[in-house]
């Protein structure tokens, strides 16, 4: 899966998950950038990710996502793809 | 508020590591008072000087703290996808757990900085210390089964202080860092399970923090705590509900199902408080399965 396409669905999960279409992710997207993504909705986030992309991410993973490119480099890395 | 060096190195190491979980300090930090920094100026004093014992600082404690997050995170996306908790035997969680010293070291550090950080744990501890003081002249003999970090023990300590004080844990790491932490010699450390200890000892005040959800039958150690209490004497219990985590056994999925089994067992509830760790109405936290504190203060029938 390329790089436009994996963000496109994390685009979608973002929306769904925080009740807000209007958000549009970028690879630098952050916490801070993105009103609801909280820790709250962290966890319905990585849940929703794993669930659409078929991988499980580690403690430490999760910990250390600082944007959406951290995410996606390491959805990427589950599945032998190239980086966002 | 951020008035101290080490709660500004505090969120800033939190923030370099988990950004997310920054907001969510901060935010919890911005609704506070000035007790809870009084609090928490004392816990850390006393908290660096355990830590130095052991050749530890405060940047080491906030590692074992930020692991605790990451797998509290994980493990509650796992409780997502199963709806139940991920270890169903005692036995395992003792072996994996209990008896691992370097794990329960790292896990009990985490959860003692939780005390005050976690919105949940810190309205508990608080309801703790501001209650127990009326029941000063009442209690003689005071037992806490699963003292874990030790930091209510170390209120107990100081709330009667002429109590006789018993600590039983299963667990020889939570009974050494108890010591540690508290500097007390006054209480009997006795490393045992509760079912184990005898019934000839009555109780005037029992402190059971965050114990049922460790067992697999929770009714067991409620009923062992109504025998080892005095009549009309006291139990301050504490169980988390939807709160996974590697050593939580029985699931609660609200809070109610904790206060009827406190009521089966032949206790009444003079006072209870319920929060959950995020802060959100109790529509979304339910719809969300969000972890959540119960605690009440009970008495026996008598």
């Amino acid at each position: 899966m390329d790089q436009i396409e994996i963000l496109k669905k994390l685009n979608g999960i973002f929306n769904q998950v925080l009740h807000d279409p209007a958000i549009v992710l970028k690879s630098e997207t952050t916490a801070s950038d993105v009103e609801g993504w909280d820790s709250l909705t962290h966890v319905q986030l990585i849940f929703a990710i794993e669930k659409e992309f078929k991988i499980r991410f580690s403690a430490l993973e999760i910990q250390q996502f600082a944007n959406v490119g951290d995410i996606c480099q390491k959805i990427q890395e589950r599945q032998g793809s190239r980086a966002c | 508020m951020l008035d101290s060096d080490d709660l500004n190195m505090i969120v800033a190491r939190i923030e370099a590591k988990n950004p997310l979980h920054a907001k969510k300090i901060k935010k919890h930090l911005k609704t506070q008072d000035s007790i809870f920094f009084e609090r928490l100026t004392d816990f850390l004093g006393a908290y660096k000087a355990f830590l130095k014992k052991q050749g530890q600082g405060l940047s080491d404690a906030l590692d074992c703290y930020l692991r605790l997050v990451a797998e509290v995170t994980l493990d509650h996306v796992r409780f997502l996808e199963t709806g139940r908790y991920a270890n169903q035997n005692f036995e395992e969680v003792k072996e994996n757990v209990y008896d691992q010293p370097d794990i329960m070291d790292s896990y009990m550090k985490g959860l003692l900085l939780s005390q005050f950080f976690w919105r949940q744990h810190y309205a508990v501890f608080s309801f703790f210390i501001e209650a127990l003081p009326s029941f000063q002249s009442m209690v003689e003999n005071y037992l806490e089964i699963g003292c874990g970090h030790g930091l209510y023990l170390s209120q107990a300590l100081k709330i009667f202080p002429k109590a006789n004080i018993d600590v039983v844990d299963i667990s020889a790491s939570s009974l050494a860092m108890a010591r540690l932490f508290t500097l007390s010699e006054r209480p009997r450390y006795i490393q045992a399970d509760i079912h184990d200890v005898q019934e000839s000892e009555k109780y005037d005040f029992i402190t059971l923090g965050e114990v049922l959800e460790h067992v697999q039958d929770p009714k067991k150690i409620l009923a062992k705590v109504n025998a080892l209490l005095k009549p009309q004497g006291l139990l301050f219990v504490t169980a988390p509900a939807n709160a996974p985590a590697k050593d939580h056994l029985y699931l609660f999925h609200n809070e109610q199902e904790i206060k009827d089994m406190i009521l089966k067992a032949g206790l009444n509830i003079v006072k209870d408080i319920h929060v959950y760790a995020e802060d959100v109405d109790s529509t979304r936290a339910q719809e969300l399965k969000v972890s959540s504190l119960y605690a009440a203060l009970a008495q026996k029938k008598g």
